[in-house]
Order: structure tokens, then C-alpha cells, then sequence
């Protein structure tokens, strides 16, 4: 997985569930936990070394959208992990996209940006 | 030199780097063929195409063609052959439940849909797809399921550019007869790929007309309805293309580009190339 994204915060609904999908599922590692206000946060990093943190954010039914290069190897490969809710890859206006929940819910999208003006 | 060959469910696809390389009467499958860098050339009966970067070349599986290539620099060539019952199997699965454009494909005895075999602009989902792919057979990739899902993708995005490139063109053109339509538009790609074959050539409207067997009147007519821009305009922005496809490729002094793309002189490739792009060549590059 590719992202251009070297950090970012992923809103979920469980941050216990969201972390062990992250990492039993999607193949990201811990890197480290952080402390913000007294309250420790999970710090993941993917193959391409980008680091995802988890917040908690019950009250909100968002869509975190995370990048890649190659949607269709990294759909074959969510596939081969059994993601019971992983969806067929679409095609929109910005690039290829699929879409699955942890199992606590929470939504996220795997977008392949595409930049179709320069052919 | 370089060539990697994997067979996927019947399906082919080929990899090959060359300077030189000759084969002869390919047929059976369905072909998408492009070239990454130089340029490759094709015999198709009495068509004499050329293929260069940004382009691809789509043949039925029921042609019989060759494929030459004699070029000081390497060439790069890529190949995905689709099995005629994948193709068949993919339109009962896909195309037929999603559209109704299986009714209006030609088809041979067998079912098996008949295209219009031309060369297509390389754009689009297609252009990712086929990279993707080149990428991974070039890095040895050879999981069946993998690959699998990639074809099923690429006919996807064939079908789709497909629909713009000759169902909707057929559709703009003015004539009330269904067949009509689908006649001038074949001569019409006869045409275009002459254009594209030969962009780098001083090339006549005459010759192109005579090519794809139309009158220059009924050429000059039935091209803009097609392509919304004549003959002469497609040409340029053909050229306009490649110089890009150099500028961006290659260490070539622009002066060099300009002639290897056929334009007569840099003042009016740099003019046409800024009112196209609204960039200089040079910042482009």
C-alpha cells in the first residue's frame, strides 16, 4: 500500500477493534503509542512506513479514506484475508475505489487516486 | 533483451523488450497490444499500422496479423491476449446484465463479439489497468487469481472506452441507417489509424481519403461528426501527443522533437503547443 499521506488520524468506534483489524487484517504493524493528554493512542505503520493513528469517535458514522498505488492487488489481497465486508472495487471521478468496515463498525475507503488529464 | 510469457485460464500476456523481433500470422484471441517505448508495426491484410506510446491496437481473434519490430532503440512491447470463450464468458456475466450493449456488438457464428479493430487512444482506466499489469509481470508476478482479476478488469475498461470511442461516434454520426453508421465508422478508423500510423509522414487528405475509401468531401464531412475535429486537426493534436509523450521521456533538444513529430518548424509547434496545453514546451518538460 502507497499513500502520499505520511500520517494521519483515522476516526473510529473502536480503537481496541480498529487496531487489531489494522493489524491482523490489513498487515500494519505497531510502531509506537503515543500519550496526548494523558490518554495513550496507537500509532500503526503500513509497508510504505506511513503511520495511522486511531481516535475514538462513537458519535460519528465518518468514512476515513485511506490511499494506495494498486487497488486491485491490495483487493485481492483484503480478499485472500477473508474481509467479510469488503466490497467490489468501483470506479469514480477521482480514481478506483473499495470500501469494507472493521468489525466494529467503522467505514473505511481504499482509494487509488488516478489522474486521468495526462494520458 | 527481455520476454516474459504467462498463460492465465487460456489468457496470454506477454512482456517483451527488443530491437528486433518478427512474428508471423498470430491469430485465435482476442488482442490489446501497446507499446511502451518505440514503436512496433502491424500487418493486418493490406493495413500497414504503427503503433507508438499513448496508443493501443485492439484485433478480433479471428485476425490473422503480423507484428514487426526493426528499431535502433529498444523497444518495449505488451501484450494481453484474451481467449475467445473469456470474453464470451465475460459478457454473459457482466455486459449482459449491466447494458444492452451486447445487442449491439457484432458477433461471428459462434456468439463470440466482433470489434472494430483500431487503434485507441490509451487513456482512461485502461492506461492504469494495463500499467499495473505490465508492472507486476515484469516483476515476475505470476499468482493466477491475481492476474485474473487484472483481465477481468481490463476488458472492463475496454468496454467502456469502447462504448466512447466507436458506440457513441457511431451515434453522432448523421445518418439514419444503423448499418450506415457502422460502415462509415469503420472506413472513418481506417482513416484515423492511417493518420496515426503515418503522423510523423507529410501525409494528403487524399491519400487518407483514399485509404478509407470515402470521397475528401464525404471524409472531411463525416470525420468531424465522428471525431469532432477534422482530419488535419486530429493529425496535430496527434503530434502534439507525441511531442509530449518526448518531452517527457526523452533528453531530446526540442528542435529534435519537432521534427521527429513532423512538425515543419518550432516557432508553430511551440505556439500550437502552448494554445493546447497552456504550457511552453520547455516548462512542460
Amino acid at each position: 500500500m502507497n499513500t502520499d499521506l505520511k500520517y494521519k488520524v483515522l476516526f473510529v468506534k473502536s480503537e481496541e477493534t480498529s487496531v487489531k483489524f489494522f493489524i491482523n487484517k490489513l498487515g500494519f504493524k505497531m510502531y509506537q503509542k503515543i500519550e496526548i493528554n494523558g490518554k495513550v493512542y496507537p500509532l500503526l505503520q503500513n509497508e510504505n512506513k506511513d503511520l495511522m493513528a486511531f481516535m475514538e469517535n462513537a458519535g460519528k458514522d465518518e468514512v476515513n479514506v485511506l490511499n494506495t498505488d494498486d487497488c486491485l492487488r491490495d483487493y485481492y489481497l483484503f480478499k485472500q484475508r477473508n474481509i467479510q465486508t469488503l466490497g467490489k472495487p468501483q470506479y469514480d471521478h477521482k480514481g478506483l475505489t473499495i470500501g469494507f468496515n472493521d468489525p466494529s463498525g467503522s467505514r473505511f475507503m481504499l482509494l487509488e487516486e488516478r489522474d486521468y488529464t495526462d494520458a | 533483451m527481455s520476454l516474459s510469457r504467462i498463460v492465465v485460464n487460456k489468457n496470454e500476456i506477454v512482456s517483451e523488450s527488443t530491437y528486433d523481433a518478427h512474428y508471423r500470422d498470430l491469430t485465435g484471441k482476442y488482442a490489446i497490444n501497446i507499446v511502451s517505448s518505440g514503436q512496433a508495426s502491424y500487418t493486418i491484410g493490406k493495413r500497414q499500422l504503427t503503433l507508438f506510446p499513448g496508443s493501443f491496437i485492439f484485433l478480433n481473434h479471428d485476425t490473422s496479423y503480423s507484428n514487426k519490430i526493426d528499431s535502433a532503440v529498444q523497444v518495449n512491447t505488451f501484450s494481453v491476449l484474451f481467449d475467445p470463450d473469456f470474453v464470451r464468458d465475460f459478457e454473459y456475466s457482466v455486459v449482459a446484465k449491466t447494458s444492452t450493449l451486447l445487442d449491439r456488438f457484432a458477433s461471428d457464428k459462434n456468439g463470440k463479439p466482433l470489434f472494430v479493430e483500431s487503434i485507441y487512444p490509451l487513456q482512461g482506466d485502461m492506461r492504469f489497468t494495463l500499467s499495473h499489469l505490465k508492472k507486476h509481470i515484469d516483476n515476475g508476478m505470476d499468482d493466477q487469481l491475481l492476474l485474473s482479476e487484472y483481465l477481468h478488469h481490463c476488458l472492463l475498461n475496454y468496454y467502456d472506452l469502447y462504448h466512447s470511442e466507436v458506440t457513441d461516434r457511431e451515434a453522432s454520426l448523421k445518418f439514419l441507417n444503423k448499418s450506415t453508421k457502422s460502415e462509415i465508422l469503420k472506413r472513418l478508423s481506417i482513416a484515423k489509424d492511417y493518420i496515426i500510423s503515418n503522423y510523423n509522414k507529410n501525409i494528403h487528405l487524399e491519400d487518407i481519403a483514399q485509404m478509407a475509401c470515402l470521397s475528401v468531401n464525404h471524409l472531411l464531412r463525416t470525420f468531424k461528426q465522428a471525431y469532432h475535429q477534422s482530419p488535419h486537426q486530429f493529425l496535430t493534436n496527434f503530434r502534439l501527443q507525441q511531442a509530449k509523450y518526448y518531452l517527457k521521456n526523452t533528453d531530446y533538444p526540442i528542435n529534435e522533437i519537432v521534427d521527429i513529430v513532423g512538425f515543419e518548424c518550432p516557432s508553430s509547434f511551440i505556439r500550437l503547443f502552448k494554445n493546447s496545453f497552456k504550457i511552453t514546451p520547455g516548462k512542460y518538460r
